[in-house]
């Protein structure tokens, strides 16, 4: 206890190693614990104080709800409830002719929820938002039945017809706050009878359940009726209603029974017991996440471990004198040990307790940031004895397992030597290291035989059960293994570098003699160095992987750099020319111009269009089956079939269109609808009778945008296969340059809609940003372990540097020792973490095969070049560079 | 007859004043002396006289609180760190009691450090490095570590570290302190002979038996140059002197 009050700075840097991930831990875990609500808050969140939430479907028969699929009666009541309650196909009925009392026990009371769907206007901005009315707003303020279910947060509840609250997370969207004033309309509703009013936002309410939900309350005097049967949807049914069973019911047999007659109840006992209502076993997932949990416990305890270690051993070291005093002094082997052991625990308990109390903090800190991310409001700090007890254990566990090889260290050293203060280096490692060695070679084919035995099993199962999960933990287990079998390895690997540094100039030589001469601490600083590069490096081939196959299967669905716009608002009123022209503006384009469907019969009786594989008719090889049309034949006027076609007209182009045929994309490498010279097209009638008609079309080799539409044709060309067209569905515009996400935004507001405005910018690779997060985390990772074991080499080489500089050594050579010792613990690091990372990313693709095999090469060179040469300079900018002058000579 | 004008080292007039205030402790006050090529002087005192301040000021490595410390000539107070660092690599060698060998360079490595540090090419201060080995009588061990030498080994390769390159003065404290009477002898043996070849040498010790391989010895007390004679004493009869 006191040793570690002696060396404060030392003390206090183990410490710190060890709370920082501590603070992580407990962080994760009491933000997790906190924000899995116990049931009864969780049924308070979702049904206030009712005994369950009902719902009328449309169907005569649905499966008993799941309450896993509740979020709360604070959204879209029916659907929501209805959610998963199948089967689709049963009969169709009027859900308003069900005898809800015959089917309920007697005494039970039903409270209507009132919701509507309404336009929003505010100022340039519109949007659909739900309305919820009573029980939520009454003009005396919420029902005692929906307590919990909202939280008012500013203002108050609304107590006149022009007043509403609103959700936060609306209020964020349309930059509303208490006093702001709106326009909305029943518009989305009720196309029949339009009520508009100015509202006046008095409260900020939040759906406990729910903060991202968009929500607007307001009371019943401006809404309308909350008459279920007048609100009546033929598609979503009757309801939601708000349930209070009498006290002898008997809700689970309730959940059953109503569901055979197409009644969706959730009762609130599913959510207090849900094991009685749902299988609460753990899925196969689970385990994979518990397996790839405990991996990254076990790196990270690993990595505090040997950050920590290094400080560690140093302490020891200095502590030679004191120690073999024990000895002298009559204590055994294993006093020395335990003494070394406790101020492992001593420091590790601190820094476990500093990392929960900052955990803590942090948690209690960013409280409603964190709900916000969850979703929902939290209960109460949420914390178990044994999980506290595992954060600090944590922290207790890394101190202890830190100071073991540093104590182990100690007690050998011979007593004689350890008075005299006289460091003994080590004899060159030979046994470990063969150990390492054949650790590393049995632990990766280990991964890979497990890697390819879960891959087998996946391609026969894709729902594979603990089999595959054991072999995952089992390439798990090998990559452990190999991680072992290095960290042994490396006091070797180290020895060997100083062997070979012969030929260096002085103070790459220096630097490298010394971390062989103290291994004790370079060894563990690079094995933590390797640790983080080795993640890094796995993770990015893993990403780099998925990137190259998102990019393979990336399909544009018209020219790079098209915008498309909606040709209606979100409540379906057309959007004038004037606005499309000034959207188009916006984007950078000249004009926007019409994309229409073609269909066969009437407008008032269409028929689906689709257009013949050539194969089919053994014109052509078949087309590829992963072809999907969204719109099998596309109309456009002839002038603007440039801005789909994304070049200009060719003169074979132009003659075709003008001859009335239409030109047909390449759908796939060599493959278009078109064949020689000749499409056919079928329109299929309600019937189920198809016409054929087949008419002259030319195969464009590009622009290669599946799914875009099988053929172009002009009006004309429609006409001339039999087929008709309606009003747009869409307008494309062709920018001349990709425009900002601003001016998207700024299109969206002219065109009056949320996010109609979409633009093909190609497959959009993150791997820059992940790149630069992954090199970050590593480099800090590295920078973090080249300080320590700079900072502690120049501490423990103090007296070489006052002997540097009395043999005329210049002050700057200092910066450079530092600088060279930076290079020997992040070059090494980086390059066997490389190799590491390397292997484990080639477990994950050529064993699991979770992606293509793709070499992260921006992240390599990044880490190879990146990560070293950012340790150095912090070395040498960190260094000072006046040699210690006297030390010795006083 | 050399005078103080060709002296290898000189002191004028320099003093050292610790710490300031009621806390100011004078180590080295108004001392002058000189130490001439192919000159041994001993310097001599009890702990705390002064002589430790006195071989760090001669080596660049403090600076006096006033006064002048010269190297050939050149007052290293108006001399720059770098400057200094340069004069300690070509111009002075030093000897340390606990000998100061870098553990993590070999023994030829250790001798070669000051010539590496000046620019010379490893190759070449290799080979002055084996010569100056040589020279100390331990040709054979150049490849080995300071950890896998005895104390008289590594002090003689501390001397060769000193001398190589040259190096006009060498500044040895209590160089003998660690060591056997015959390993020690053996040094200072070594270190008479460097002198008889022409370099100045300073050897701090407290043993008059080691000063008596000098040609002059200068006693301090309470930092003050208490007597200078051409003929070593016994450190009895300087302090009984200083007593009167």
């Amino acid at each position: 206890m006191r040793e570690p009050m002696r060396h404060k700075v030392r003390s206090a840097l183990i410490v710190a190693l060890v709370a920082l991930p501590v603070l992580a831990m407990a962080f994760l875990s009491l933000v997790y614990s906190t924000q899995k609500l116990t049931p009864a808050e969780r049924a308070a969140q979702a049904m206030g104080a009712a005994d369950g939430i009902l719902a009328v479907t449309p169907v005569s028969r649905v499966a008993p709800p799941d309450p896993a699929y509740l979020i709360g009666i604070g959204d879209r009541g029916v659907g929501n409830i209805a959610a998963g309650a199948g089967p689709d196909n049963a009969p169709q009925r009027d859900a308003r002719k069900v005898d809800l009392a015959a089917l309920l026990p007697a005494g039970t009371r039903l409270t209507p929820v009132s919701y509507g769907l309404w336009g929003v206007v505010v100022g340039p901005r519109r949007g659909d938002i739900d309305v919820a009315s009573a029980p939520f707003v009454t003009a005396s303020g919420p029902a005692p039945i929906v307590h919990g279910v909202m939280v008012l947060q500013h203002g108050r509840w609304p107590r006149a017809r022009g007043d509403v609250a609103v959700s936060p997370s609306m209020a964020k969207r349309f930059g509303l706050r208490v006093g702001s004033r709106f326009v909305m309309d029943n518009r989305a509703a009720k196309p029949g009878s339009v009520v508009t009013a100015r509202v006046t936002v008095i409260g900020i309410a939040a759906q406990a359940s729910c903060l991202s939900c968009d929500k607007v309350f307001a009371l019943p005097s401006l809404v309308g009726t909350t008459d279920p049967i007048a609100g009546y949807s033929a598609d979503s049914g009757l309801g939601p209603y708000l349930v209070s069973l009498p006290p002898a019911a008997d809700a689970h047999a309730l959940w059953q029974d109503l569901a055979r007659h197409g009644v969706a109840f959730l009762p609130r006992d599913a959510i207090l017991h849900g094991s009685r209502y749902r299988d609460t076993g753990v899925a196969s997932h689970s385990y994979t996440a518990i397996v790839a949990g405990a991996m990254i416990i076990g790196f990270g305890l690993l990595e505090v471990v040997l950050l920590a270690g290094t400080a560690f051993a140093v302490g020891a070291r200095r502590q030679v004198r004191e120690l073999g005093l024990v000895g002298a002094t009559g204590g055994t082997p294993r006093d020395v040990r335990r003494i070394v052991l406790m101020q492992g625990f001593v420091l590790g308990a601190a820094g476990g307790l500093i990392g929960l109390a900052a955990g803590f903090v942090a948690t209690v800190a960013g409280w409603s940031k964190w709900e916000g991310l969850a979703g929902h409001l939290f209960g109460s700090v949420v914390a178990s004895t044994w999980q506290l007890a595992a954060i600090v254990g944590f922290g207790v566990l890394a101190g202890v397992l830190a100071a073991l090889v540093p104590a182990v260290s100690a007690a050998r050293l011979p007593i004689v030597a350890a008075l005299s203060n006289r460091f003994v280096p080590r004899r060159k490692p030979m046994r470990r290291p063969m150990f390492g060695v054949g650790m590393i070679a049995i632990g990766t084919v280990i991964a890979f035989v497990c890697a390819a035995a879960a891959h087998g099993d996946v391609l026969r199962n894709p729902y594979a059960g603990s089999r595959t999960v054991l072999l995952t933990g089992g390439a798990v287990v090998g990559i452990g293994i190999v991680s072992v079998g290095i960290l042994l390895a490396m006091p070797a690997l180290v020895a060997a570098l100083g062997a070979l540094a012969d030929r260096l100039p002085l103070t790459p030589r220096l630097a490298a003699r010394d971390a062989d001469r103290h291994r004790h601490r370079t060894a563990p600083a690079i094995g933590a160095v390797c640790l983080a590069v080795a993640g890094t490096i796995a993770i990015g081939f893993v990403v780099t992987g998925a990137q190259r196959e998102s990019a393979r299967r990336y399909q544009p669905y018209q020219p790079i750099g098209s915008a498309t716009m909606p040709a209606t608002t979100d409540t379906g009123a057309a959007i004038p020319h004037a606005a499309l022209a000034a959207a188009a503006r916006e984007v950078g384009a000249s004009r926007a111009v019409p994309r229409r469907q073609a269909f066969g019969g009437t407008e008032a009786d269409q028929y689906y269009v689709s257009v013949a594989d050539p194969g089919s008719v053994g014109a052509a090889p078949h087309s590829p089956s992963d072809i999907n049309l969204s719109d099998p034949v596309v109309v456009a006027g002839p002038a603007d079939v440039p801005v789909f076609t994304g070049h200009p007209l060719t003169p074979a182009e132009r003659a075709m269109l003008a001859s009335g045929g239409g030109l047909a994309f390449e759908e796939a490498p060599g493959f278009s609808f078109a064949a020689h010279g000749r499409v056919t097209v079928q329109i299929q009638r309600n019937d189920g009778s198809i016409t054929s008609r087949v008419g002259p079309a030319l195969a464009i080799a590009t622009p290669a945008y599946p799914g875009f539409a099988g053929l172009l044709v002009t009006p004309a060309g429609a006409r001339a296969l039999g087929l008709t067209f309606g009003a747009p569905q869409q307008y494309v515009a062709r920018p001349s340059q990709p425009p900002s996400t601003d001016a998207v935004d700024r299109a969206n507001g002219l065109l009056g809609v949320d996010n109609g405005v979409n633009v093909e910018r190609g497959f959009q690779s993150r791997t820059g940003i992940i790149t630069a997060i992954l090199g970050g985390a590593s480099g800090l990772v590295t920078v973090a372990g080249v300080a320590i074991s700079v900072g502690l080499a120049a501490a423990e080489g103090r007296a070489d540097l006052a002997t540097l500089a009395a043999v005329g050594a210049a002050p700057r050579r200092r910066r450079w020792l530092a600088m060279a010792q930076a290079a020997v613990v992040g070059g090494v690091g980086v390059v066997v973490g490389v190799g590491l990372g390397t292997l484990i990313g080639g477990v994950m693709i050529g064993g699991f095969h979770l992606v293509p095999w793709a070499v992260p090469w921006l992240l390599l060179v990044v880490v190879i070049l990146g990560v070293p040469l950012i340790a150095v300079s912090i070395a040498g900018l960190f260094t000072r560079s006046r040699l210690p002058m006297t030390h010795r000579l006083t | 007859m050399s005078t103080a004008a060709d002296a290898v080292l000189r002191f004028d007039a320099v003093t050292r004043v610790h710490g300031s205030g009621e806390t100011a402790v004078t180590a080295l006050d108004d001392v002058s002396f000189s130490v001439h090529g192919g000159e041994l002087v001993a310097v001599m005192g009890p702990s705390g006289s002064g002589k430790s301040t006195l071989l760090s000021l001669a080596g660049g490595l403090d600076t006096p609180t006033s006064g002048a410390v010269r190297v050939d000539g050149v007052d290293l107070g108006s001399l720059g760190a770098a400057a200094v660092a340069a004069l300690r690599r070509r111009c002075l060698g030093y000897v340390f009691q606990e000998f100061n060998l870098i553990p993590a360079l070999t023994a030829a490595e250790n001798v070669a450090l000051p010539r590496e540090l000046d620019g010379v090419r490893r190759g070449r201060a290799r080979k002055e490095a084996d010569a100056a080995l040589a020279e100390v009588g331990l040709a054979d061990l150049a490849g080995r570590f300071p950890d896998d030498m005895s104390g008289g080994q590594q002090q003689r390769v501390a001397i060769a570290r000193a001398l190589i390159g040259g190096r006009r003065l060498v500044l040895a404290d209590e160089p003998t302190g660690a060591l056997d009477t015959q390993t020690g002898d053996t040094v200072l043996r070594l270190l008479r002979g460097r002198c008889d070849a022409g370099a100045a040498g300073l050897l701090v010790t407290h043993e008059a038996r080691h000063a008596g391989w000098a040609d002059r010895v200068i006693f301090l007390r309470d930092g003050v140059l208490v007597d200078e004679t051409s003929r070593p004493p016994s450190a009895e009869s300087l302090l009984f002197s200083a007593d009167q």
